[in-house]
C-alpha cells in the first residue's frame, strides 16, 4: 500500500491528521483549477473548501481506479460547475465583456505584469463565453495540462468526446476573437495538436 | 495591446495563479468536517459484511417491503443461501453490497412501480446502491429490466467494472433494456427508451453517451470511446418478459415452505420470502412492455413546451424565469432523434427533458422543428 493510499484509507474512516495530509498535498492543485474554472471569481476560497468537504464526504466511494488526484479533480470540476450553475441561475448574462475585461488598446497600461493581467482577464472573458463542457475540458487540457484521457475520467466522458469538446472548443475561441473588435488584436490560432484533437 | 499569438494567452493563464489565504480556508474547512459524521466504512468493508445470496432455480416469491423476487420452479434444486450481517427485519429487501448469484434458470426481481428485472442462470450481480435510484453492478451474465419512467434523475442502473478497473454505467431514465458482459465484452440491448452509458458519476445523473431505441450496443468497459451502436432493429435481441407465467406463480404458492436456508449468524433475520402475502397482480399473458405504463404522447411543440416548463423549476431562484429554445429534429415517426437547447437547459432539468423529449414525444410533423421553452420558478 503506497503512503497515499494509506493516507486515503484513514481518511475515509475518518481520521482527520491523514485528511489533513491528503489535503495540504492536493489543496494547490485544486485552488488553481477552482480559480481558473471560475475566471478567478472571489468566491475561489469558499469553493476550495467546498471541494474538500465533498472529497471529506465521499472518500468512502473512491474505488481506486483513477489516481487520487484525478478524483479529487472530478470532485473539484463538479463543485465548480455546481457553484457556476448556482450563479447562472441568477439572471446576469451578457453578451458584452464587463468593463474591467475590455482591454485597454491605448497601451496605457502600467507594466508588463498588468498588460498581462489584462489580457488573462480578456481571455477568461472569451472562455466564459463557451459552453460549460467545452470550457472545461478546454481548461483542463490547455491550461492544466491534463491528458485527454485523464480529462475524459474527469468529465465522465469518452475520450472521444473529450477530443471532439477540445476541438470544437478551439474554433469557437478563434470565432469569438474574430467577431470581437477589442480581442482582434489577440487573434491567433492554436499552434500544436490541432489535427490530432480533430474530431 | 501588442499583436500575439493565442498561445501567448494561454501561457499567461498558466501563469496566472490563486491567492488563496489558506489560513483561513484551513480554519473554516476543518471546522466544518469537524461537524460532519464519521465517514462510513469504505465500500469494501460493506461488502464483505453484506449478504451474500444464491437463487436457485426453484420458484421463490419473495414479497419484501420493496422487491418481490422470483424464480423459475425446479423444486429439487432450491439453494437460496443467505449470509447475513445487517439484514432488514423479514424482508426480501435488497440491500447495499448484496451478492445475487443465480445458479439456474431466471430470477425476476420487481420493485413494484419502480423496476422489474431478471437475470437468467449463471448471473452474478452485487447491489450498488440499494434506494433509489438501484444500482447493481453486474459481474457476470447478464441482466434484463423493465424501468418505469421518473420524472427526474436515474430510476435504475448496471455497472460493469472492466477487468482493467474502468467502470462504465448503463443509467436509465424508463426503458426496457438488457445488458449482458462477456468478460469486457459488454452488450446492450434497448428496446424502449433512453439510456446513458458513461462513467458512474459521484454525484447527479450519468453523463455519457445518450443512446435511444431500438438500440444494440456493444462496448469494451475498458474503453468507452469504442462503443458501438447499432440502431438496425433487427439487431436488437427482442425483449423478454419479466414475470413468471401464472403456471409457475401458481407452482411457488402452492410450495410448503419458502425457498431460503439460513446458514449463518441466526441472529440475524434471514432473507425469507413470504410467500403469497403479496400476491403479484395476474402476470399470465403479460409481457415486458405492459409493466411500463403506456405514455401519454406529446403530440405538438406546445405540449412539449408545456411539460419541459415543468422541469428544473425548483432550481430557480424565487421570482426567476429561465428562458431557452430548443431545436429538435423529429424523425419520420414522430420520435425525436435529436435535441439542443439553446442557451443550454438549467443541468437540473436535464434529467426532466430528457424524459419529455426521448420518451414522451411524439410529434405530428417530422423533421426540423423549434420549441421555446420558459420555466417559471415554482
Amino acid at each position: 500500500m503506497t503512503e497515499e493510499s494509506d493516507l486515503i484509507a484513514r481518511a475515509a474512516k475518518g481520521e482527520t491528521a491523514a485528511f489533513r495530509a491528503l489535503y495540504q498535498r492536493h489543496r494547490n492543485d485544486v485552488a488553481r483549477l477552482v480559480y481558473r474554472m471560475l475566471n478567478g471569481s472571489a468566491d475561489v476560497d469558499d469553493v476550495v473548501q467546498e471541494v474538500f468537504v465533498q472529497v471529506f464526504r465521499s472518500l468512502k466511494d473512491f474505488r481506486g481506479q483513477s489516481k487520487f488526484s484525478t478524483w479529487v479533480h472530478r470532485v473539484g470540476v463538479n463543485v465548480v460547475l455546481m457553484h457556476r450553475r448556482a450563479a447562472r441561475s441568477r439572471p446576469t448574462y451578457t453578451e458584452e465583456l464587463p468593463p474591467e475585461h475590455t482591454a485597454d488598446e491605448g497601451g496605457v497600461l502600467p507594466d508588463e505584469d498588468a498588460e498581462r493581467r489584462a489580457r488573462v482577464r480578456v481571455f477568461a472573458a472569451l472562455l466564459d463565453k463557451l459552453a460549460e463542457k467545452k470550457r472545461t475540458v478546454f481548461i483542463l487540457h490547455e491550461i492544466e495540462g491534463i491528458s485527454p484521457q485523464e480529462i475524459a475520467t474527469i468529465v465522465g466522458a469518452p475520450v472521444l468526446t473529450v477530443r471532439t469538446r477540445l476541438f470544437y472548443a478551439r474554433r469557437e475561441l478563434e470565432e469569438l476573437m474574430e467577431s470581437e473588435p477589442a480581442l482582434a488584436a489577440v487573434r491567433g490560432t492554436f499552434s500544436r495538436n490541432d489535427k490530432e484533437d480533430e474530431p | 495591446m501588442k499583436k500575439f499569438e493565442l498561445d501567448d494567452l494561454v501561457r499567461d493563464a498558466k501563469k496566472d495563479a490563486p491567492d488563496v489565504d489558506w489560513k483561513t480556508v484551513d480554519e473554516k474547512l476543518f471546522a466544518r468536517l469537524e461537524k460532519e459524521p464519521t465517514p462510513l466504512a469504505p465500500r469494501e468493508e460493506i461488502r464483505g459484511g453484506g449478504r451474500v445470496v444464491w437463487i436457485g432455480a426453484a420458484l421463490s416469491l419473495a414479497a419484501a417491503a420493496a422487491a418481490l423476487v422470483f424464480v423459475h420452479p425446479s423444486r429439487e434444486s432450491v439453494d437460496t443461501h443467505v449470509e447475513t450481517a445487517a439484514m432488514e427485519s423479514g424482508h426480501g429487501a435488497l440491500a447495499l453490497g448484496d451478492r445475487i448469484d443465480v445458479t439456474q434458470d431466471v430470477a425476476y426481481f420487481d420493485s413494484p412501480g419502480k423496476v422489474r428485472w431478471s437475470a437468467p442462470r449463471g448471473s452474478v450481480l452485487r447491489v450498488e446502491h440499494a434506494s433509489s435510484p438501484l444500482v447493481l453492478s453486474l459481474e457476470h451474465g447478464a441482466a434484463e429490466a423493465q424501468v418505469t419512467p421518473v420524472p427526474s434523475g436515474e430510476a435504475f442502473a448496471i455497472d460493469v467494472t472492466a477487468s482493467s478497473g474502468a467502470v462504465v454505467r448503463v443509467a436509465v431514465h424508463g426503458t426496457h433494456l438488457r445488458v449482458a458482459r462477456d468478460g469486457d465484452n459488454v452488450t446492450i440491448d434497448l428496446t424502449e427508451g433512453v439510456v446513458s452509458i458513461g462513467a458512474p458519476p459521484r454525484r447527479g445523473s450519468t453523463i455519457g453517451t445518450l443512446v435511444t431505441a431500438p438500440a444494440h450496443v456493444e462496448l469494451d468497459a475498458r474503453d468507452l470511446a469504442a462503443i458501438r451502436v447499432d440502431h438496425e432493429p433487427s439487431s436488437v435481441r427482442p425483449a423478454e418478459s419479466l414475470t413468471p407465467s401464472q403456471a409457475e406463480v401458481q407452482t411457488a404458492l402452492l410450495s410448503p415452505s419458502p425457498i431460503v436456508h439460513e446458514t449463518t449468524d441466526t441472529a440475524h433475520e434471514p432473507l425469507r420470502p413470504q410467500l403469497a402475502l403479496t400476491q403479484p397482480k395476474s402476470h399470465a399473458g403479460t409481457n415486458a412492455t405492459t409493466v411500463s405504463p403506456e405514455p401519454q404522447w406529446l403530440t405538438t411543440p406546445d405540449e412539449m413546451a408545456a411539460a419541459l416548463s415543468e422541469c428544473g423549476r425548483d432550481a430557480l431562484a424565487p421570482h426567476e424565469t429561465f428562458s431557452t429554445s430548443l431545436a429538435l429534429t423529429v424523425r419520420d415517426d414522430g420520435t425525436i432523434d435529436r435535441g439542443r437547447f439553446t442557451p443550454p437547459l438549467l443541468p437540473e432539468a436535464r434529467d426532466c427533458a430528457d424524459s419529455v423529449i426521448y420518451r414522451r414525444t411524439k410529434l405530428a410533423t417530422p423533421g426540423a422543428v423549434t420549441v421555446p421553452v420558459r420555466i417559471v420558478a415554482r
